[in-house]
Formats: structure tokens, C-alpha cells, sequence
């Protein structure tokens, strides 16, 4: 492809040139927000970074001052700060913001851990071994791929609620300790692993447990990784089912369900701190993609071809 | 049908050159084949040549016409490529059809659904179909007509390609490897039928190959390529027995000629090691050469038989004929092809002696040159 | 076959362990299956009975009554005007989101292409938002489009009474009344309140949804570019292709369709499952013109307790993706035929 200037290359750039601000306007935005103070939201001023003129914190003000007689003077000093210090301050203080993100990462590794425990062993199953009613598990395979986990999140909710669970760690994770995904990418890989590898296991005197995780997990790392971008950016992300599943403790919410109670508690001036949860949440994940950005899409790539 | 000129054509991809001033007058109506190893920049030529890649400097002459500014589908030439390049939606009938397509139905006519509503669409359709049908016929694949590209074998692919190539009467066919995808046995039998669909429609055909063996059955001409450099154009028979340089005579033939080193005396007679090559006087004299001798004019004979002592290593039956591998005492591995019987006679670990045959051998110097011999006018 | 049988009539232990070993296979086999079969029966099988069966009931949480009700919840879903609204609100954001995503992410993957290195960049900018949470960049969105506070009004209003407005009231084409025009009145007046607006609520939720969607495509657009042989492109030159929309329609789109039926569910399904957006902005409103499925299940089964109620509509969105799904295997079965 010869990349000369032309008047059609201008006119590709141009158009996406159009096309990425307008993805990235929202970004642009929540970061903008996220440090200025009430006023310049408001007003809409203050460029990118807010003019970060110092600017009272009313709720330290409160915090500190419970009876509310009038506040003085050094109470007001020592509560202020620029507003981005209030903002992610804020953030941080308002709600449990960072049990909130350890959440998220204890929910989505412990997810992402277990599925691989038992997608695993049955993809190499499936893809490897001979028995009888391989072909039926398989169909049972194919026909769960046809069902989404959110389209029978009620009922799950009823069994959970039944067993007692809703409100615990526990009902965030099980539902999606099954990842028919998983298997299905896995076995498709596997099966691309030639059969003599397993068979010099076997006879080496490795027991099939093992083949599954010493020969068959170090060969699918391409796969897994693809299947580990995909769960845990699906699962850090979710919002659908944490707000069904935890109805009540706050102390099991994820970050999604931390940063929309923080929309609901408050009574719209909360905007800078809203903004600047919202970037605390978004970031890792946007971090992750921008340094391992080929693995990112060479992994939905590979479970796409598959 | 037209005669093609390639003059003086360059070309480089960054740093590498493809091509160097290579150059072919190509005659109306000719077989010609070009050949070489991979990477050589034979299928780069040719797609200069289709105008699917630019050259850096030269020029290409299709008929009268200088094609080089013209796009791809305007220079009346036609191609079937190594993969053939079917459009796999399409059946054998459409996939033929696109070409004539193209070419007599406007944008509107080929407009999906209300396409064949537009005056003169049906004309034009039904002339296309005829077109078609005359190609089918010819090549033998009627029956093939509705069916996808994907349930065909791979010579049935490749007459469709073919199809698809001639149904325009294009005044030249450039086919690149067609013949690479198929086993062994039907590319015997492709090459049989492409050679009689040239002399059939007595059109220029531009043939790219790496095999030299279909180079030499097809071709009236056979251009020899290596590292972006043109060696020699000519008739099969003569890049066989007159090649002008080593690499040529190295390439063509099978299995590969004997190099020898050896030195020409004061009076141009030639010694190898120690065994005086007789009726055999060089051009150039008083300097170290090397002799090329094809297996079929080395023959063994008992060792203490006055020629190159040698020791057999190996040796192929055939069935009708076999190759003896042998090693020289000097230590140089020399192949000969002798009748089978001569597998009675000579022992695979035996010794034996090595006899060169004068009438066909080959001098070259050491810079790969061909060198004449006094009886002799080298191409 | 005389040493073979001689080997096995000879060595009879070793007959029987290898016939052990070859159980012990079978029974790890099975042992490696177990936990994932007994799974997706549990998880993914026996909900969708629950919520059948349930779905025929009045059932509540904390109820100790359950009352068996027949059809009349299915009745509802299709008779009550708020729950047609609920079909036209979800069926509509599918058919609105589902093309246009994939058509934004076919024309960026194409473009992208062409534009060699720099092309890295914008696949970069275009990828971000799928890996940005939904709910996150959804609140964001609706700052920035809020009637005064906003970014995006801030925005448009810049260009009042300026010549920027003149050129987009479209004045200046004959016939056309300037100030009647969309820009024109905006300005006069006030512009829109994006998400509380009637008129523009399911047109913003289906932009945010496409904004966010159309960078999954793009990129597996891209590969699917990729994996277009060169070589039918120089077929298609010489046999006389010479304009962009030729060679789409002749090479480009039919090589993609294996992709395409990919890209087509998988949009589809996610859009199906539109929540976060609705849920956070706009409570299925205004006047349950965005009361998707997923909010509705949400909201009666989950907020109101009646989860017989929500099982029927639980019912009829499985039946609604069953029926996309098989629609799908079926069109690549038909049409999807190369070698």
C-alpha cells in the first residue's frame, strides 16, 4: 500500500480524526470534571484542568462541625483545599471506595480462577479423551453457549435468595464459575495440540490429571490469556448482576455499584466526586489496555476466529 | 494475440532489488516461460507486466500499445494465479461471467435485483452467457456450471480459473504457477492441456514456474531468472546444451550437472586433476576453469580404466536406467546415468573409473561465464 | 498377525492392566467433566425451568402463598400497553444499535486499513470504550449531555449568533427557512434536554450504546480484513474491477461473511441485554419509551417482587434470543458455503 499524500488520505483522516473525538469526548469529560471544583461544572469553565482555585470542603466543614452552629474561620481554612484534592478526596471518603475496587478485584480473579479450575480439565476432555457421551457433553456444550447468564438472572436470584446467599461474595461469584465460553475456546485450541505431546506424557508416567495442567495449560496460553481478558474485563465491569445480587450490604459492592450509589445518595452537586470515582474505576482496566494493547486485541482476535 | 515487450524494467522494494534491467521481446503467438528459484522476481515481472505492480524504470509494450500508465484491466491481458483466485460465492458459471461483466453491463446494470430491469441489460446478458457457454465447452466443464468453487477438485478449480482467463480473447495470458497446487500426477496431465489450449488459441502466453521440468516440456522459449537478473531467453533445447552461464546450466536439467574443477593448459587443452580431457581445446587459455558434464555423458568403467578414479557411493534404480553417485579420488561427488543393467556390473562401495564423454561438455570460467570451445560459437 | 496373536495369548497380565489403565481413562474423563456438567445444569438448565415455571405463578419472595395463574402474565406482556412499549423499546434499540455498530466498525476497520501505521492510533481510541465500564461512561455521558450543565449543549450554543450558525440552520440553500430549522430554533430558544426529552431519550441510549459497541466490531473487522486473500483483489483488478464499491461488493463484503454472521449475533445478543445505560439515566423513561427488558425484569422482579411477573418476561427475552440465535445458525448453514 503506497501512503503517499493525497486528497483521499486527507479525507480518511479527516473522518477518522471526527470519529475519535467523538470517542474520546467522554473521557475528555470525566477527567476534565473530575477536577473542577462545583462552580466550573456548573459554569463550564475553567478549560481542562479547572482553574484549581482552593475551594471550601463543606462536608469536612460538617464532619467537624456537628452541631452546625456557624463555623469559624480556621475551621473553614483547614478545610480547604484545591478541588481536585476534594474531588478524589472525596471519592475516596465518601464511600469505601477502596474496599469497593478490592472487591471488584477479589470477585473478578476468584472468578476468573475458578473457571479455569473447571473449564480446564473438561476441554481437554472433550478435546483429547475417548468415552462415552464425550459427543452428548459437547451438545451440552453448544446449547449453554445459546444462553446468556443475564437472561436467567432471576431465577438464579430466586435459588440464591432461597439458599440464603444473596449479600455475600459468594453470590456475586457462582453464577459465573461456569464459562461455556471457556470451554468451547479451550477445547477448539486444544484440539490443535498434536496428539503425540500427550501420548510422550503418558508415557513418561504422567497421570491425565497432570497432562491437564503441566502439559496442556503451558501450550494454551495464548487462549487463556485471551479468555482471561475477556472474563475479567466483563466481570470487573459488570453492573447488571451486583445490583441484583447484593441488594443491601454495601460492604460487598462491587465498583460499578459503589460509583451508581454514589449517584443515588446524593442530591446532584456531587459531580466532581462522581466524575473522579468514576475515573478511579475505569482506569485499570484502560491502563492494562494501553500497555498490553496487541494482546488485548490479538486475544478477541483468536476467540473470534474460533 | 500480440507480441509483449519488456524493456529495461527495475524494480526494488526498499532496499532490495527485485529486478534489474531485465528485458524480453516476447513474439505473437509464443510459449514462453519464465524460470527460476524462489525469489528470483519472476512473478514480481509478471505482475508488472499485468499492471497489478509498478516498476521503478522501464517500460512494457503490449502490442503497439506502451501499457504503463494503464490500469490492470485496461491492458487486454488476462491471468490465472497460483491460488486460482475463484470468487468462492459465486458459481463456476458466475465466477467466469464476472470479467464480461464488467466490462458490458454499466454500474446501473449490475446494480443488484433492478440491474436486469435497465435497457439493454438482457442484450448484454444473454451475449455473456453465450460467451460463457463457447469457454465451458472448450475446457469440458459444462456440468460444473451452478456449482461453488469449494466443491470442486483442484484441476477443476484451475480449468475454471482458466475459463474465467480466456473468455475475453485477451491478447496475452499470464498464468503465475498454476500448476504448483496440484500433486504430481495431474500436473502432468495440466501440462499436457495447457500446452494444447496454447496451440488451440494460438495466443501469447507468459508462464511463470519455479519447476524447470515444465519449463522445458512447455515452452517454446524459456527465460532463466536469478537474483532479479535475466540469464539467458531461448529454446529449451539450447538452454540445455548451450547455457551460458553456470547458474543456467546448474538449474536446468535433472538431476543437476557435474562441476569439475580444472585448469587450460598453454594450447587451451583441458585437464581435470590429473586426467587430460582429449577433444576438448578452450578459448581461453592458461587459466583455472571449471567443465560442466551432464550424468548422461559420464559413464563408469572398471577402475583401472585410464579416467578419474572414483569410488561408488550410491547409486538409484530406475527401472530402466540408474544414477550412480560416485566420489572422486579428489573428492568431488560426480553423478552418472547409465543403463540398469550396469547395476550388475558396478557395486555400491567398489571402486571404479569415471569417463567423460567429449561431445557435450561445457567450459566455464570461474566467475560462472561461459567459455568457448574451439569448435564451438557460445549463445 | 501370527506375533500378534502369540503376544496377546502369551502375556495375559499385561492384557488386563492396559485394560485398566484404559478404565482409569474413562473414569477420569468423567471425573474432569462432572464438575462443568453438574454446573451448567445447575446454573445455566434449571433457572430457565424455575423461571417457566414461575412464570405461570404469582410468586414473591417472602411469600409463603403461590398462586397459579395460567397464562395471565404472558396475557399482560402482550396485551398491556406498557409492556408492548416494553417490546417496541427493547426490539427498537436492537434494530437501531445492531447495524449501525457494525456498520461504524466496518467502515472504521476499512478505513483503519488504508491508512497504514497511523492507523494504530485510532484503533487504539476507538477500542477504549469497550474496555471502560458501561455504567461509568454512561454517568459521564449523562453530564455531558445535561440541558445546562453539559459539555455537549455548552458546545452547540458556542455556535449562536455566529456564523456557524448561519451555515448549519441551512439558510442557504433555496427553499429552505433558516430560522424554522433544528440549529436555529435551538438557539432561540434552548437545546434539548438529551435524556429527559421524549423525543430524544432512545436516540441518545442508542448512541451511547453504539458508541460503546462499535470498537468490538472494528477490531474483529480488522482480522477478518486480514484474512481477504491478496490475490482476489488482483483477480478482481484485472477482471476489470476498478472502483472502491465494485471491489466491496465483489470481494470485500462476501469475504467478510463469516464474520459478519460472527459480529451479527454476538451485537445482537449484547444489545438484547441492554441495562446499565437505562438504569442509571433514564428509569425506562421517560413515558416508558426506553423500558427495556433487562430494566423491566429488573424493576418488577427485583424492586416490586413480582417475580411470577418477571419470570414471564424472563421468558419471552430467552425466546426472543433463542429465536436470533437459530435465525443465525441458520443463514451460516445456508450461505456461508466455502471451502
Amino acid at each position: 500500500m503506497i501512503n503517499n499524500f493525497s486528497a483521499t488520505q486527507a479525507l480518511r483522516h479527516t473522518i477518522l480524526i471526527i470519529g475519535a473525538l467523538i470517542v474520546i469526548l467522554p473521557f475528555y469529560a470525566m477527567l476534565s470534571y473530575s477536577m473542577k471544583s462545583p462552580h466550573e461544572i456548573e459554569t463550564n469553565t475553567g478549560g481542562f484542568f479547572g482553574d484549581q482555585k482552593p475551594m471550601v470542603d463543606e462536608w469536612c466543614v460538617k464532619a467537624n462541625n456537628p452541631s452546625g452552629v456557624r463555623p469559624s474561620e480556621e475551621l473553614k481554612q483547614s478545610c480547604t483545599k484545591t478541588p481536585v484534592v476534594f474531588n478524589y478526596q472525596s471519592a475516596f471518603t465518601k464511600a469505601p471506595l477502596v474496599r469497593y475496587m478490592l472487591n471488584g478485584v477479589f470477585v473478578t480473579v476468584s472468578i476468573f480462577i475458578i473457571q479455569v479450575l473447571i473449564a480446564l480439565p473438561c476441554a481437554y476432555a472433550l478435546a483429547k479423551l475417548k468415552f462415552w457421551g464425550r459427543d452428548a457433553v459437547f451438545m451440552l456444550v453448544l446449547f449453554c453457549l445459546l444462553i446468556p447468564v443475564h437472561a436467567i438472572a432471576l431465577p438464579l436470584y430466586i435459588m440464591l435468595s432461597k439458599v440464603g446467599l444473596i449479600n455475600s461474595y459468594a453470590a456475586l461469584i457462582i453464577p459465573w464459575t461456569i464459562s461455556v465460553f471457556g470451554i468451547f475456546l479451550m477445547r477448539q485450541f486444544f484440539m490443535t495440540i498434536p496428539d503425540d505431546l500427550i501420548d510422550a506424557a503418558r508415557i513418561d508416567g504422567m497421570s491425565e490429571f497432570s497432562i491437564v495442567w503441566k502439559v496442556m495449560l503451558p501450550c494454551a496460553i495464548p487462549a487463556l490469556m485471551a479468555f482471561a481478558i475477556f472474563s475479567v474485563v466483563a466481570h470487573w465491569n459488570d453492573y447488571f448482576w451486583p445490583r441484583i445480587a447484593v441488594t443491601s450490604d454495601r460492604n460487598y459492592f462491587t465498583p460499578p455499584l459503589g460509583l451508581r450509589m454514589f449517584k443515588g445518595d446524593s442530591d446532584g452537586d456531587v459531580y466532581g466526586p462522581m466524575m473522579a470515582t468514576a475515573t478511579i474505576i475505569v482506569t485499570p482496566l484502560i491502563v492494562a489496555f494501553l500497555l498490553a494493547q496487541r494482546k488485548f486485541i490479538e486475544g478477541i482476535t483468536l476467540s473470534g476466529m474460533k | 494475440m500480440a507480441s509483449v515487450t519488456i524493456q529495461n524494467i527495475d524494480k526494488s522494494f526498499g532496499t532490495t532489488e527485485v529486478l534489474k534491467k531485465v528485458s524480453i521481446d516476447i513474439q505473437d503467438g509464443e510459449f514462453i516461460v519464465l524460470v527460476g528459484p524462489s525469489g528470483c522476481g519472476k512473478s514480481t515481472l509478471l505482475r508488472i507486466i499485468a499492471g497489478l505492480d509498478t516498476q521503478n524504470s522501464g517500460s512494457i509494450k503490449i502490442g503497439d500499445n506502451t501499457v504503463d500508465n494503464l490500469h490492470a484491466s485496461l491492458r487486454d491481458i488476462a491471468m490465472v494465479f497460483q491460488s486460482y483466485a475463484l470468487y468462492p460465492h459465486l458459481s463456476v458459471a458466475e465466477n467466469i461471467s464476472v470479467p464480461l461483466r464488467m466490462r458490458r453491463l454499466n454500474f446501473l446494470q449490475r446494480f443488484p435485483l433492478i440491474g436486469q430491469f435497465i435497457p439493454g441489460a438482457k442484450a448484454a446478458q444473454s451475449s455473456i452467457k453465450k460467451d460463457v457457454d463457447e469457454v465451458t465447452e472448450m475446457l469440458g466443464i459444462e456440468e460444473l456450471l451452478n456449482r461453488k468453487p469449494g466443491q470442486l477438485s483442484g484441476g477443476q478449480r484451475q480449468r475454471v480459473a482458466v475459463g474465467r482467463a480466456m473468455v475475453r480473447h485477451p491478447q496475452a495470458f499470464l498464468m503465475d504457477e498454476p500448476l504448483s497446487n496440484l500433486d504430481a500426477e495431474r500436473r502432468v496431465h495440466m501440462r499436457a492441456e495447457i500446452a494444447e489450449l496454447h496451440r488451440r488459441l494460438e495466443s501469447t502466453f507468459i508462464y511463470v514456474t519455479h519447476d524447470q521440468a515444465e519449463a522445458m516440456t512447455m515452452a517454446d522459449r524459456v527465460a532463466v531468472m536469478m537474483d532479479g537478473d535475466l540469464l539467458q531467453v531461448d529454446t529449451p533445447r539450447n538452454i540445455y546444451a548451450n547455457p551460458v552461464d553456470i547458474r543456467v546450466a546448474e538449474f536446468i536439467g535433472s538431476p543437476k550437472i557435474n562441476i569439475l574443477p580444472a585448469q587450460a593448459g598453454q594450447t587451451g587443452e583441458v585437464n581435470i586433476g590429473k586426467m587430460a580431457l582429449a577433444g576438448v581445446i578452450s578459448t581461453v587459455k592458461n587459466s583455472e576453469i571449471q567443465v560442466g558434464v551432464r550424468p548422461e555423458s559420464v559413464t563408469l568403467e572398471s577402475k583401472d580404466f585410464p579416467g578419474l578414479a572414483c569410488r561408488i557411493v550410491h547409486h538409484e534404480n530406475l527401472g530402466s536406467e540408474a544414477y550412480f553417485h560416485v566420489e572422486l579420488d579428489s573428492g568431488e561427488r560426480v553423478i552418472s546415468r547409465m543403463d540398469a543393467s550396469a547395476i550388475d556390473q558396478f557395486t555400491t562401495g567398489h571402486e571404479a573409473s569415471v569417463k567423460i564423454s567429449s561431445k557435450n561438455v561445457l567450459i566455464f570460467d570461474n566467475d560462472g561465464q561461459r567459455i568457448a570451445t574451439s569448435n564451438e560459437v557460445v549463445a | 498377525m501370527k506375533e500378534e496373536v502369540a503376544a496377546t495369548v502369551s502375556a495375559p497380565h499385561v492384557n488386563s492392566s492396559l485394560k485398566r489403565a484404559e478404565n482409569r481413562a474413562k473414569w477420569v474423563s468423567y471425573l474432569f467433566c462432572f464438575p462443568a456438567v453438574t454446573l451448567m445444569f445447575i446454573i445455566l438448565l434449571v433457572p430457565i425451568f424455575v423461571a417457566a415455571g414461575l412464570s405461570f405463578t404469582d410468586y414473591s419472595l417472602g411469600n409463603p402463598d403461590m398462586n397459579w395463574l395460567g397464562s395471565k402474565n404472558y396475557e399482560v406482556i402482550f396485551g398491556r400497553s406498557s409492556y408492548q412499549k416494553m417490546i417496541w423499546a427493547t426490539v427498537t434499540y436492537v434494530v437501531v444499535v445492531v447495524p449501525v455498530s457494525i456498520g461504524l466498525g466496518l467502515g472504521a476497520a476499512m478505513l483503519i486499513n488504508s491508512v497504514g501505521r497511523l492507523g494504530e492510533i485510532y484503533k487504539t481510541i476507538y477500542f477504549l470504550p469497550v474496555m471502560a465500564a458501561l455504567l461509568a461512561m454512561a454517568l459521564v455521558w449523562d453530564l455531558a449531555l445535561h440541558p445546562t450543565v453539559g459539555i455537549i449543549n455548552d458546545f452547540l450554543s458556542l455556535g449562536c449568533g455566529s456564523g456557524v450558525e448561519t451555515f448549519f440552520s441551512f439558510g442557504w440553500i433555496p427553499f429552505v427557512d433558516g430560522s424554522q430549522s433544528w440549529y436555529a430554533t435551538s438557539c432561540a430558544d434552548e437545546f434539548p434536554n438529551w435524556i429527559g426529552d421524549r423525543d430524544y431519550t432512545m436516540p441518545v441510549i442508542c448512541f451511547i450504546g453504539i458508541w460503546q459497541a462499535f470498537g468490538f466490531n472494528m477490531v474483529l473487522y480488522l482480522a477478518g480484513l486480514t484474512g481477504v486473500p491478496r490475490e482476489l483483489y488482483h483477480a478482481a483488478a484485472i477482471d476489470g474491477v476498478t472502483n472502491g464499491w465494485d471491489q466491496f461488493r465483489l470481494v470485500t463484503w462476501p469475504m467478510l461473511g463469516p464474520t459478519t454472521i460472527f459480529v451479527v449475533t454476538i451485537t445482537s445478543i449484547n444489545s438484547f441485554k441492554v441495562f446499565d445505560t437505562v438504569e442509571a439515566l433514564t428509569w425506562g423513561g421517560p413515558a416508558k419509551s426506553t423500558y427495556v427488558m433487562m430494566y423491566a425484569i429488573f424493576e418488577k422482579a427485583v424492586k416490586e417482587n413480582l417475580v411470577g411477573f418477571g419470570s414471564a418476561i424472563t421468558v419471552v427475552f430467552l425466546g426472543f434470543v433463542l429465536i436470533i440465535t437459530f435465525t443465525q445458525r441458520y443463514l451460516v448453514e445456508k450461505r456461508v458455503h466455502y471451502s
